[in-house]
């Protein structure tokens, strides 16, 4: 019945010349059939119970080759499209190890505590159906003290995240005596998250994991999943140290899928208006929803998110069932997202408005429509996200609407660019210095390196002999006759984040009636979102912010209804504080040193619903944001520039930072995200164009430190990156789309590069560096 | 008003402030009741004994011998004390061989680089209260340490500790496991465990203490520890020992370690006189009304109504909002045990001092009303109670309103 009216709608999409105009590309995959093996006859009695009771009859394939390869103690990876039941690749084999020996122990990690509690949920009602007992634990910041000491206890499954890990089960790995004596299996799901500097410090987590369990004779499985990415067996052995073996042989049937690109601004290029992509994907959204089609709308923002809460729930035609349509993203509280998960499930929710907060393992189950207002920003994510589209039968459509930037119109109209891109790498080192120096201090804490044995001291793979003498020299470390002992009382893991942000977050306070608080904001997104006099949108409310209360993190708001929202403005800049090394020529200065990259929220704008008008604007009066961070930059002189028009200069800057951008974490080994660049056309230092390039770590964690050292073969590869790119113009994976940079960039910014290698005498082999 | 006589007033300010501050810390250090009547003989007069040192592979043992003589203070505890105090805490009745005091110093707070690397042990032999210290000179002996100090626990059928069930246990439990001594976890789990810190806690926070141990010989015995290093630094000295190899620099902590072991038995001493005779000898309001709570929860309600009523009576502080809830309390025991005209009249002067809170009232009522068959002034007095409410501000509490509803009906009926 809903089939065919998804048939229906999409047939008159197919007929609409509106609609049509705005298509760029309509790709049908049709429906492929499941591979299927039967449950292993040796599996428990109560497992296979619990099977039959979900209706499960056969395992898919890749379910099954999971099985019989950990049986077989091999150590897995599996990387299979979401919904195809990845879990049940881990739980079958530690659910029935558990069963046939009760001492044997697992340990869990997840990204998210959201995750964690759904997992606790799926393992416990599989025991339910099977009629028997496992004793699971989630353990993180919200365990309570008596729960804990339980999960300690008597836990036979752990489920935690890398952050507690770290800084709470492996320095106290004596109360977790029991769990490292027994541990058998270490599942690590959502793998593709740990990537860059966060999945370098994963990396030397689970090496320190693994120390500790040998100490106690213990020497786990490792159970991995992730998402599609263009290197998992690479990945998977840099974070775990093992050689994995690889399922991506999904036995999951697929369902027929359609999946459409489409670019509001259509033919007319100069149209693209900001929002263009959020009113188009409320347009085409409402065609679904109203039919009773359910529907998922990515965006990419949490204002974008709310603003399309509003827009369907004014666009469906039952005033009285507009709970039908729901927000989903980072902020709300967990007992209303648990709520809205649970609606969606059920099929009690038809519209659901999210960010990419939805895009991680999160259990909605398979749904009818999803659209992507705005390109997502990497091809890995943009298929995560289609993927939530199709259920185990009939047909799901996905859309990728373009919104006004440069790279979703490239694109949205460039498909073939899309579908012939493999997803990105995930790419790891986590023998970084200044990484592994953090983890190295941690490791020496939980259990002394030795120096008696004749061998090398060793975290994983990487020998720390220089790492220890450098901390014995900073007495932190103490060499006794034997071992390097902790001498300080302090504890390391406290002060080592394995993330960037900070987890501060303002809480959202409702005065309308009293008070209470409805939701948070992370610090850094704050003075965007919830400024003095800001229009803050929750769960399709709306609530004008009376009082921001910066130094207590407290917001408080009041219901309001208007037709407008809020929007800010935010400058960001360089300072730089000294300059460590530099390399010196007659036309360039490459510098490498400390840099406050800063951010502040300078104006707000009231835009008007549905037109995005601007109807006014305010200031905003909120601390400046600062990040102090390691960077390099290049700072051009006048000749070096000379040949191009000063308004083309500062795209064509852009360009190149943008390549660099591209091509620097292929030889740092990390991510796109671990870096900023900035450029400026006149340096508040020198007067002179620059380009900087930083890490997006508070204190800097030695990226672009490597990179000034690493300075001739990034340039040369950026060169061969430009000059190679196929594009005519400038594309994403290049300078940057024509319509971001400008017209006639590419060429300059060729010309600009070859120059800058010239004049530092790079284009002659062997000749890197002078001093 | 001026700019000068702005500026007076804020000059009067500040020298009120001044004042005040002044007065403050002209106040003595110790309360007035601090060990008045408690101790009379001094214990901080003890001297403290040089031990005999035991030198081992890469540990040391010092054994230090102390005879009370006619300290009384210092004499052994008896097993029933230590039941009573422990409460709830102990259900098995150990057997006659006495109490292992446990104190250990360490290189930091938790987590699995923490070493204890003096680990105190204390325990009576007939005559004589021996202490024994063992010190890990070289950490890659800790096992053998371990070793030799474990049958002095594994013997031990109960142990007092401060603060031991979150500090003590849990450090030692952490180091025979990073010692693979496994098999000694259990027992140590099950001892039979006496945490003093939770009979300071049963003796009530006072606004001039904290609730260390030192704090808490100070507040009742009036021990002043002349020379003793303060706590935070003592992993740093082991540290220095550690690079320096001179034992001397530790001198400090060792005694440190022994005065706090003496400190427990000292106070392990004094709590279960307290806890028997303080409502005779004690004006510690807060030590009083502590132990009455304590008495209470047990259900002995002739013990907690003598502490309470001493409480009451030692009650010096006007302004202590605490002393009101131990005459509250009082009023609470003294009507379970029917003495309801007592508890009224206790009741009545709260309200009268303008301290009651509305369950006074309430129950002022209902004695009125129940044991004294008068309902009108029982009505009267809810009346009050809203009265003081509104005068206060305050919303009127449910029970208050539907107790005013329920006598008014009752009063209508007895007129119709």
């Amino acid at each position: 019945m809903k089939q065919a009216i998804l048939e229906q709608v999409l047939a008159e999409l197919r007929r609409d010349p509106r609609f049509l105009a705005c298509v760029t590309a309509w790709h049908h995959f049709p429906a492929t059939p499941g591979s299927y093996l039967d449950i292993p006859d040796d599996l428990h009695p109560a497992l296979k119970q619990a099977l039959t009771r979900k209706g499960v009859k056969a395992l898919y394939s890749h379910q099954r080759q999971a099985y019989d390869l950990v049986r077989q103690g091999q150590h897995i990876c599996v990387v299979t499209p979401t919904a195809s039941g990845k879990t049940m690749c881990y739980n079958l084999p530690v659910l029935d190890a558990i069963l046939k020996h009760e001492g044997i122990r697992a340990l869990y990690i997840f990204p998210t505590k959201a995750l964690a509690q759904d997992q606790l949920a799926e393992i416990e009602d599989t025991a339910k159906q099977g009629g028997f007992k496992i004793r699971g634990f989630t353990f993180d910041g919200d365990t309570p003290a008596s729960k804990r000491r339980l999960a300690r206890e008597t836990g036979q499954i752990i489920i935690t995240n890398p952050d507690m890990l770290h800084q709470a089960i492996l320095p106290h790995h004596p109360r977790w005596a029991k769990l490292f004596a027994s541990l058998k299996y270490v599942v690590v799901d959502e793998m593709h998250n740990y990537r860059g500097v966060f999945g370098s410090h994963v990396a030397n987590v689970f090496r320190r994991l693994r120390r500790i369990c040998s100490f106690y004779g213990a020497n786990p499985q490792f159970i991995l999943a992730s998402a599609t990415i263009a290197n998992p067996k690479e990945l998977a052995l840099n974070l775990t140290g093992e050689e994995v073996t690889l399922i991506d042989q999904s036995g999951a049937p697929t369902s027929e899928k359609d999946f459409i690109f489409y670019d509001p601004a259509g033919p007319h290029a100069d149209n693209a208006m900001k929002h263009g992509a959020i009113t188009a994907a409320a347009r085409i959204a409402t065609r679904f929803i109203n039919k009773n089609i359910q529907t998922l709308i990515f965006s990419r923002s949490r204002m974008a998110c709310e603003l399309l809460v509003q827009y369907l729930r004014d666009g469906y035609p039952d005033q009285f069932e507009k709970h039908k349509i729901q927000g989903y993203r980072g902020g709300y509280l967990p007992s209303e997202r648990r709520a809205i998960e649970k609606g969606i499930r059920e099929g009690d929710i038809v519209g659901i408005a999210a960010t990419n907060a939805l895009e991680l393992g999160i259990d909605i189950g398979g749904l009818d429509a999803v659209i992507m207002a705005g390109y997502p920003g990497t091809i890995a994510s943009t298929w995560q996200q289609a993927g939530r589209a199709g259920r185990k039968q009939g047909k799901s459509v996905a859309i990728l609407i373009s919104g006004g930037s440069p790279l979703d119109r490239f694109i949205v109209n460039n498909p073939d660019y899309f579908f012939a891109q493999t997803p990105e790498y995930a790419l790891i080192n986590p023998d970084n210095p200044y990484i592994l120096g953090q983890h190295v201090k941690c490791a020496a804490y939980e259990l002394p390196f030795s120096h008696s044995n004749g061998e090398a001291p060793k975290l994983g793979p990487a020998d720390v002999e220089h790492i220890l003498e450098h901390l014995t020299e900073q007495k932190i470390l103490h060499k006794g006759p034997a071992k390097w002992n902790w001498s300080s009382d302090s504890f390391p893991a406290a002060g080592i984040s394995l993330r960037s942000a900070t987890n501060e977050n303002f809480v959202i306070i409702d005065t309308t009636h009293g008070a209470e608080v409805i939701g948070e904001v992370d610090w850094a997104s704050a003075p965007m979102l919830i400024h003095d006099q800001a229009i803050y949108m929750h769960g399709g409310q709306q609530y004008h912010v009376i009082k921001l209360d910066y130094h207590d993190r407290k917001a408080y708001v009041k219901q309001v209804d208007v037709d407008y929202y809020t929007d800010a403005n935010l400058a960001v800049g360089v300072r730089i504080m000294t300059v460590d090394d530099s390399s010196q020529w007659d036309r360039l200065t490459v510098n490498f040193g400390e840099l406050i990259v800063t951010a502040l929220a300078t104006i707000y704008k009231k835009i008007k619903l549905y037109t995005n008008e601007n109807i006014g604007s305010g200031e905003i009066s909120i601390p400046e944001m600062n990040l102090h961070t390691q960077g390099m930059w290049f700072s051009l002189s006048g000749d070096l520039t000379a040949g191009i028009d000063p308004h083309a200069l500062g795209g064509v800057l852009s360009g190149i930072a943008n390549v660099l951008l591209n091509v620097a974490p292929l030889f740092l080994m990390s991510d796109k995200q671990d870096l900023g660049v900035v450029v400026e056309v006149r340096s508040v230092y020198d007067g002179k164009p620059s380009i900087y390039l930083y890490d997006s770590y508070p204190g800097g964690v030695g990226l672009a430190e490597k990179a000034f050292r690493m300075l001739p073969e990034i340039l040369r590869a950026c060169l061969d990156l430009i000059s190679s790119c196929p594009c005519t113009r400038g594309c994403p994976g290049c300078v940057g789309p024509e319509q971001q940079v400008g017209e006639g960039v590419k060429p300059l910014a060729i010309k600009l590069l070859e120059a800058i290698i010239q004049e530092a005498h790079l284009d002659q082999p062997g000749n890197n560096r002078e001093a | 008003m001026t700019n000068r006589e702005i500026i007076e007033k804020l000059r009067k300010r500040i020298a009120d402030i001044t004042e005040r501050y002044k007065a403050r810390s002209a106040e003595p250090d110790t309360a007035p009741w601090a060990s008045d009547t408690a101790a009379p003989e001094r214990y901080s007069a003890y001297p403290d004994v040089e031990p005999q040192v035991i030198k081992k592979d890469g540990f040391r043992i010092y054994k230090a011998v102390y005879s009370p003589g006619a300290n009384v203070w210092l004499h052994p505890t008896s097993v029933e004390a230590i039941l009573r105090l422990a409460g709830a805490d102990i259900e098995r009745l150990p057997s006659a061989n006495g109490p292992l005091f446990l104190d250990i110093e360490t290189t930091g707070l938790s987590g699995a680089g923490t070493v204890a690397f003096l680990i105190g042990l204390g325990k009576w032999d007939g005559q004589t209260f021996r202490i024994t210290q063992f010190f890990l000179e070289s950490r890659d002996s800790e096992q053998a340490m371990l070793s030799e100090m474990w049958p002095q626990i594994a013997d031990a059928q109960v142990l007092v500790s401060f603060n031991g069930k979150c500090f003590d246990i849990p450090v030692l439990q952490a180091r025979l496991t990073m010692n693979g001594m496994f098999h000694s976890l259990p027992e140590l789990e099950n001892k039979l465990h006496l945490d003093l810190y939770s009979v300071a806690r049963k003796l009530g926070r006072h606004p001039f203490y904290g609730m260390s141990l030192q704090e808490c010989t100070q507040r009742f015995l009036g021990i002043k520890r002349a020379g003793d290093i303060p706590g935070r630094m003592i992993p740093a000295l082991y540290f220095m020992y550690e690079r320096e190899r001179d034992i001397s620099v530790l001198d400090q902590v060792f005694r440190h370690n022994r005065l706090d072991i003496l400190d427990m038995l000292v106070f392990l001493k004094y709590a279960s006189h307290l806890f028997t005779q303080g409502h005779e000898c004690c004006s510690d309001p807060y030590a009083l009304a502590g132990i009455g709570r304590f008495y209470m929860a047990q259900g002995e309600l002739e013990l907690a109504r003598r502490f309470l009523q001493a409480a009451a009576d030692a009650a010096p502080l006007p302004h202590a909002d605490g002393i009101y809830a131990h005459s509250r309390l009082l009023a609470t025991v003294l009507r379970k045990q029917g003495k309801w005209q007592q508890a009224a009249s206790i009741w009545q002067a709260l309200i009268r001092g303008g301290h009651a809170r509305y369950e006074d009232y309430l129950w002022l009522a209902r004695y009125y009303e129940i044991c004294l068959h008068d309902v009108e002034t029982a009505f009267r007095i809810v009346l009050d109670c809203i009265e003081e409410c509104k005068r206060l501000g305050k919303s009127i509490p449910k029970p208050v309103s539907s107790r005013k509803n329920r006598l008014s009906r009752i009063i209508s009926n007895l007129h119709s």
